[in-house]
């Protein structure tokens, strides 16, 4: 399928922060995973697709831009078997070809699979307000955002019936938590 | 009549067929071109593992008798196109006749057959005899259906090579063992040590610096950490289904911000580079578990072989779609 590599079903056009570059971030599980890729070429799959991959689709980030990390960074990394990973896999950007579901998770997947969230500047378990991890309000924010592609998937449906018994405040406030963290992401 | 035969970076299969005779009318090529460094922001180790590890496989095919022009980056003559190269090739050693194995993506199988288009010469396009099914196969399997199963796919490729079967059933009465695969790692059990591959890649780090392209990331070139050959891709692996396996399946999700490796095999370098061919790193994988089953659980051998024989050919297979 050459089309693959034009396809972005979310329409995100975002640029990758030049972080990923660097991994001087204060998200804890992101600058360490990049400073991982930096220092040994290598990420094992988990922090390919659920740190980095997943702040990626939940930030909207262009797949063009991710393509090129990956492809870049990693000594496995072939476009045959990086970009089926990145745009299908990790991004939905094939609308669900390789998978049934796109791959996000807010903080609680990072801090149960790992230990990045122990010394971590921003707090797993806060949604809102100062010092909150960015996966969570972005987490909701994307479901909220791409409500028309994701809610008649079954595999998704239940997101949408916890986000719909949320209240109006609580939703506000989440959405303005990730807006804010959005427009200055470059500083995370 | 004389022969070129093209290897690119990622065949370094010496299993190959057409390794199996030495024949006086072949001639090998192998290029470290600049069309290759700069089509992405490569990582400096991905640009020395590559050229490191095609330097190993023309110094072998030599020592074995082939013969084998090899351009290095820096070399006056290498005009880092292939195309260029290989047209060079054929004047300055009359050659009648091309062939290639089918490269893994777009960009370079569309180019080589543009190449091919503009030569004089008959060419054959052979297969890399690497993966366990052809590239066409997930396509037809899932030919007319609206979508593609990795599951379905994954069953289909054990029943063929017979992967942990007891006859048309699993090993064990299930296929998938992958709620048993979804633990944290708080420190034990502990992660290998005495990785067995350190390789000195100073001089060839020197000369990519020497060539100017543009690079990202690190490197320890007094010790560089992945196979650049087949004897070392096989000790990784061996290492691996020692040391590690025991404990892939259980951990396989698990991060740590210390510990970069885990319990993982190390081994998409030398796969992705045909230096180990997907049958053999299956099978190592299930002698040890059959050859130590308190140690190794069906679990973690399933969880492996899942990566290896469903993931990886199934992502390919969608590629090539």
């Amino acid at each position: 399928m050459p089309e693959f590599a034009k396809m972005n079903y979310f329409g995100h056009e975002r640029a990758l922060p030049n972080w990923f570059w660097t991994g001087e971030t204060k998200m804890n599980c992101l600058s360490k995973s990049i400073k991982q890729s930096l220092e040994h070429a290598y990420a094992h799959h988990i922090q390919r697709l659920m740190v980095t991959g997943n702040f990626a689709l939940l930030a909207g980030i262009h797949p063009d831009a991710l393509d090129e990390w990956y492809l870049g960074i990693y000594i496995d990394a072939i476009e045959w078997v990086e970009i089926t990973n990145t745009r299908g896999m990790s991004q939905f950007a094939d609308g669900g070809i390789v998978g049934t579901k796109p791959y996000v998770s807010s903080a609680n997947y990072i801090q149960k699979m790992g230990n990045y969230c122990s010394n971590c500047v921003y707090e797993y378990g806060k949604k809102t307000g100062e010092k909150a991890c960015p996966f969570n309000s972005l987490y909701w924010r994307f479901y909220e955002v791409n409500r028309p592609l994701l809610e008649k998937n079954p595999r998704i449906g239940m997101m949408y019936v916890t986000l719909n018994k949320m209240s109006d405040t609580h939703k506000k406030e989440l959405f303005e938590q990730a807006e804010k963290y959005l427009s200055g992401i470059e500083s995370l | 009549m004389k022969t070129l035969r093209l290897l690119l970076g990622d065949q370094l299969n010496l299993q190959h067929s057409w390794f199996k005779q030495k024949e006086e009318n072949v001639l090998y090529a192998m290029f470290e071109m600049r069309q290759e460094t700069d089509y992405a922001k490569h990582h400096i180790q991905k640009i020395v593992g590559f050229f490191a590890a095609m330097r190993e496989m023309a110094d072998t095919l030599e020592k074995n008798g082939h013969k084998v022009i090899y351009y290095k980056i820096n070399d006056t003559s290498n005009k880092q196109d292939l195309g260029l190269n290989l047209t060079q090739l054929i004047l300055e050693y009359d050659i009648t006749h091309f062939e290639y194995q089918a490269p893994d993506e777009y960009r370079l199988s569309s180019q080589l057959e543009q190449i091919c288009k503009s030569l004089k010469i008959t060419h054959e396009v052979y297969t890399t005899e690497h993966f366990l099914v052809s590239q066409d196969f997930l396509g037809k399997m899932f030919q007319g259906k609206k979508q593609v199963i990795l599951e379905s796919f994954y069953r289909t490729v054990r029943k063929q090579y017979g992967f942990l079967m007891e006859g048309s059933e699993p090993e064990g009465g299930k296929w998938n063992y992958d709620h048993d695969n979804r633990k944290k790692w708080n420190g034990t059990p502990a992660v290998p040590k005495g990785f067995p591959v350190h390789n000195e890649v100073s001089a060839i780090f020197e000369e990519i610096k020497t060539s100017e392209c543009v690079y990202i990331g690190e490197i320890k070139p007094s010790d560089f950490l992945w196979p650049i050959n087949r004897s070392q891709s096989l000790k990784v692996l061996e290492f691996f289904c020692k040391e590690a396996l025991p404990h892939f399946g259980s951990f396989q999700d698990a991060m740590d911000q210390k510990e970069p490796w885990l319990f993982h095999s190390r081994l998409s370098f030398a796969l992705n580079t045909k230096m180990l061919h997907p049958k053999e790193v299956v099978e190592a994988a299930i002698t040890a578990y059959k050859n130590n089953p308190e140690a190794i659980s069906l679990a973690q051998v399933e969880g492996f072989i899942r990566q290896i024989a469903g993931w990886r050919e199934y992502m390919r297979g969608i590629y090539w779609w």
